[in-house]
């Protein structure tokens, strides 16, 4: 599955990427109790003992919630930069199937993040118990659900990579997948209200029913797992963004076996997926712009003018961005 | 050795190949020619299988590339450019080479480094285009494949690299049996090595022919005159390839005597019967088209 000769090319190719995506995962867990417990030590210097607390809490911001951040600038390396910069021909002259060649760069990366999250997960395990907090809260789950989430985004790019053919493409595409749930439900249910003038909240029992469903919901739009609210929900939760990362690693890797690699430099290396993108961008344009026209003043002819120049602004994003080929 | 069976491919909706098909034997230097876009560095991408083909079949030795990609141990792809090779040395290069062919042969690359006076500690992108050709074809036998797919070797490098460059491919045919499937829009080049040519003109391969029976079926003969016999030659179909004066050189088939007849009853006074070049027989092949 994936070749010794092959993971070396990989490594050589991007060591810097990921000597630092390692330093840095490993660091971030155990580096954000170092910092709680300096301003704890911070706070003793300064104050009476009894109005400094040493908590360690995982709920509010922390460093490990950037740790989806390596597996992008991964991805990126990986697929995207290799296309664009036209070293990808050299891998495919290569004596390897598209299996192995996804199957290795996917699996260094995946390994990269997962087990550099474990040994930062581990040493942060170790300061908690030399340092002694006075309460620890949300520590697993959060170490646990960072790694599943960073590797989800991690997945969803190498599948964005695998579909396009430049690294704009692939950041876009992996962008707009990880709203994408969103944008399908939320804008037409925003547009469903202007015109028919009726609230969906008030169609539900109650609005706790609404709003449960909504931010339920919510947990089906990958880009939502980059705020921390998941962590005060059930563990289960991550089974989803689990699920997910399967969703996108078997699209990513069908995708790099079966579609042509010839379209290096173009959006979509599929052409049969142009038009469509083209028709969805230009339908988020209208329902999009449309809502924000009628919200600036609340009339029906703002409602038009936005979804026109929506119209006008979708059709030249997408062309100009799905259409034009860039210089490989 | 290496067999296309009826291939083609269509790009963006244009077909670049269609139906080709052709055997490389084994120690044999193959000359692709044809003009720019015809279709030729798509082919080489066809055989080591950088894109797929719409139909037809490449096989190695028997075995399908496509179903078995472990075959390309054997086969090494040389383009014009390589940017993976840009940020490494030449030892760099061949850590990363030996892991990937496990017939790398590292005393060979580097006898041949001295041979060639390539620097080795530069990396790939500081080198001139000559010495980056060198390096690469270096690379190439280094890795002792039986098939090497050569994309315009000697493009841009001046003419003593460009000698050095053709000895190199020289000396590992004569030493090692190896094949070699070369693009060039260089005449001069293709005729200096290869066995065989063929031609990619509208997604076709064509003409394909051995090199030393086209030249003997050709003559170029020298002649002078006292009149002006212009219209008279061209009258008949024959090639001119050049004419100063009362002084015509032209271009027939060994074998029409009929052509050659006619000639002599123009009663030149000079008659010279000279060997031909690749450019003139495909002058008088083409009818003075330039196809390459």
């Amino acid at each position: 599955m994936v070749d010794r000769g092959l993971l070396y090319r990989e490594w050589k190719q991007n060591q810097v990427v990921i000597l630092l995506s390692i330093a840095f995962l490993v660091l971030a867990n155990p580096l954000s109790i170092v910092n709680t417990y300096l301003s704890y030590q911070g706070c003793l210097d300064r104050q009476d003992p009894q109005y400094c607390d040493f908590i360690v809490n995982y709920s509010i911001s922390n460093l490990i919630d950037l740790n989806w951040v390596p597996g992008v600038i991964l991805a990126v390396c990986f697929l995207g930069m290799e296309r664009s910069k036209g070293t990808m021909d050299f891998i495919l002259s290569l004596p390897y199937n598209r299996s192995q060649i996804f199957q290795t760069k996917f699996w260094l990366g995946g390994f990269v993040i997962v087990l550099s999250q474990l040994i930062g997960f581990l040493l942060a395990w170790l300061l908690i118990l030399v340092y002694s907090p006075e309460h620890v809260y949300f520590f697993e789950h959060s170490s646990v659900g960072v790694i599943v989430i960073s590797f989800m985004a991690y997945c969803l790019l190498m599948a964005a990579g695998a579909l396009t053919g430049s690294v704009f493409a692939q950041l876009l595409t992996a962008f707009a997948a990880a709203v994408l749930p969103y944008l399908i439900v939320a804008l037409p249910v925003g547009n469903f209200e202007v015109v028919f003038g009726v609230n969906i909240w008030e169609m539900f029992p109650s609005p706790e029913a609404y709003f449960s469903l909504t931010s339920n919901l919510l947990y089906l739009v990958p880009i939502g797992y980059v705020a921390s609210d998941w962590l005060i929900d059930s563990k289960y939760i991550l089974m989803i963004p689990a699920a997910m990362s399967i969703l996108f690693y078997l699209i990513g890797l069908i995708s790099f076996k079966k579609l042509p690699s010839e379209r290096n430099g173009h959006f979509f290396l599929w052409n049969r997926l142009d038009r469509p993108v083209q028709i969805l961008v230009m339908a988020f344009g209208i329902l999009g712009f449309g809502l924000f026209g009628y919200y600036t003043g609340h009339s029906i002819i703002g409602y038009i003018l936005g979804m026109i120049i929506g119209a006008v602004a979708g059709f030249f994003v997408s062309y100009f961005s799905i259409y034009k080929k860039t210089k490989v | 050795m290496i067999e296309l069976r009826q291939l083609s491919k269509a790009i963006d909706g244009n077909q670049v190949l269609k139906d080709v098909s052709l055997t490389i034997e084994k120690g044999e230097i193959f000359g692709l020619l044809g003009r720019n876009g015809s279709g030729k560095t798509t082919m080489l991408r066809l055989i080591q299988q950088i894109i797929f083909a719409d139909s037809g079949t490449i096989l190695f030795d028997g075995v399908e590339i496509k179903k078995h990609p472990k075959v390309k141990q054997n086969i090494i792809y040389m383009p014009v450019q390589n940017p993976f090779y840009d940020k490494y040395t030449y030892k760099q290069l061949v850590d990363i080479l030996r892991r990937i062919y496990p017939k790398f042969d590292v005393t060979y690359a580097n006898e041949l480094m001295n041979r060639y006076e390539i620097p080795e500690t530069k990396k790939y992108r500081e080198l001139s285009t000559g010495l980056k050709k060198q390096l690469s074809l270096v690379l190439s036998f280094a890795a002792r494949p039986a098939l090497i797919l050569l994309d315009e070797p000697t493009d841009g490098i001046d003419a003593v690299t460009r000698h050095d460059v053709l000895q190199l491919m020289v000396d590992e045919v004569a030493e090692r049996d190896t094949s070699i499937l070369i693009t060039s829009h260089r005449l001069e080049d293709i005729e200096r090595m290869c066995n065989r040519i063929g031609f990619l003109e509208d997604n076709r391969l064509t003409n394909v022919m051995d090199l030393d029976e086209l030249k003997e079926e050709y003559i170029k003969i020298q002649m002078a005159f006292d009149t002006d016999v212009n219209l008279a030659i061209r009258e008949q179909n024959i090639p001119m390839l050049d004419q100063a004066g009362v002084f015509y050189t032209v271009l027939i088939p060994k074998s029409d005597e009929e052509k050659k007849s006619f000639l002599r009853e123009l009663k030149p006074k000079v008659w010279n019967e000279l060997p031909v070049n690749l450019e003139e027989v495909f002058i008088a092949k083409f009818g003075g088209k330039r196809r390459w």
